[in-house]
């Protein structure tokens, strides 16, 4: 989203009534822009510790799709890792970081304040 | 479709994904407790010896609730959702049921309330503690709660098998309650 403000795309049409100003959405640009990586900060909110499995599961998604996400929510520091074995086989577990949770409060925040204007 | 459609397209896909996080089936747990009220009630119509029943409730409801935590805790491992906030909130639950039957204990030996009467109590108890354990943490046992609250009547006032049939029902809903609604996440516990 953030890029194509950038690059002068206006994503909203002159008649769209549902956005009333562009700063708004620019607020909702980011990494958790996506809904993927929202929908795993907000299940590990939910929940303490989550494996890649199970995300992958309660998500629908792909191993690699997820591991992308994954990944760059890691690199931001949004969650940690712990891998243990469990039956001999490696689990890998996620948990969101303090600052992972407060980003994602400021997101849906943004987020729910903007549907809500929208009536 | 305008960036508001997306946003909302985006919350029920974040909204799906946490309802589904959330029907994590207990199901082993479920299936112990349908084992022991099965055993449990129908002691009542085919003992003689009437202190065999509280006996084997006090020996069972501390052992079933101690293997209760320990199946949770391997469920929730094994899933790979590990929820400690969850699961200290089931326990809180069940130890509140817990200590209501050792204080009606209290008021058998007080002389207060016959045997059978803190039999009846604690099946009273017991439907109230699974209502109220389907509104707070699992919807499947709400029907059950009912079902506990629907046989009440039927252990207290039906001559002859009303204890084995209630058990029968009762375990039947627990056996529901553990099947229902079963994925291929749960397909091995």
């Amino acid at each position: 989203m953030r890029q194509l403000f950038m690059a002068g795309v206006n994503l909203m049409p002159p008649t769209d009534p549902d956005i009333s100003s562009v700063q708004e959405l620019e607020a909702l640009a980011g990494l958790l822009e996506h809904r993927v990586r929202l929908a795993i900060c907000v299940l590990l909110s939910k929940h303490e510790m989550m494996s890649f499995s199970r995300l992958k599961q309660v998500l629908d998604e792909k191993d690699g799709s997820i591991g992308t996400h994954l990944r760059k929510l890691e690199d931001a520091g949004y969650l940690t890792i712990e891998k243990t074995f469990r039956d001999r086989r490696p689990v890998t577990w996620y948990q969101l970081t303090d600052e992972g949770r407060r980003r994602l409060k400021d997101h849906v925040s943004n987020l729910m304040r903007l549907i809500e204007r929208s009536g | 479709m305008t960036n508001i459609d997306k946003l909302r397209e985006d919350v029920a896909y974040v909204r799906a994904a946490t309802d589904r996080s959330e029907n994590v089936p207990f199901r082993s747990v479920y299936v112990l407790w349908a084992v022991i009220i099965l055993i449990g009630l129908p002691l009542r119509d085919f003992v003689d010896d009437k202190s065999w029943i509280g006996w084997y409730w006090w020996i069972a409801t501390p052992v079933g609730f101690l293997l209760s935590m320990w199946l949770g805790s391997r469920t929730s491992a094994r899933i790979g959702q590990a929820d400690m906030e969850i699961g200290m909130r089931w326990v809180k639950h069940w130890l509140a049921y817990v200590v209501a039957c050792v204080l009606v204990g209290m008021l058998v030996s007080g002389g207060k309330l016959t045997g059978s009467g803190m039999g009846a109590l604690s099946v009273l108890l017991l439907a109230l503690s699974y209502f109220y354990a389907g509104l707070h943490l699992d919807r499947r046992l709400v029907p059950v709660g009912i079902l506990i609250g629907i046989c009440f009547p039927i252990i207290l006032y039906l001559p002859g098998y009303g204890s084995t049939a209630s058990g029968v029902v009762i375990a039947g809903a627990l056996f529901a309650a553990a099947f229902h609604g079963r994925g291929k996440s749960d397909a091995t516990d």
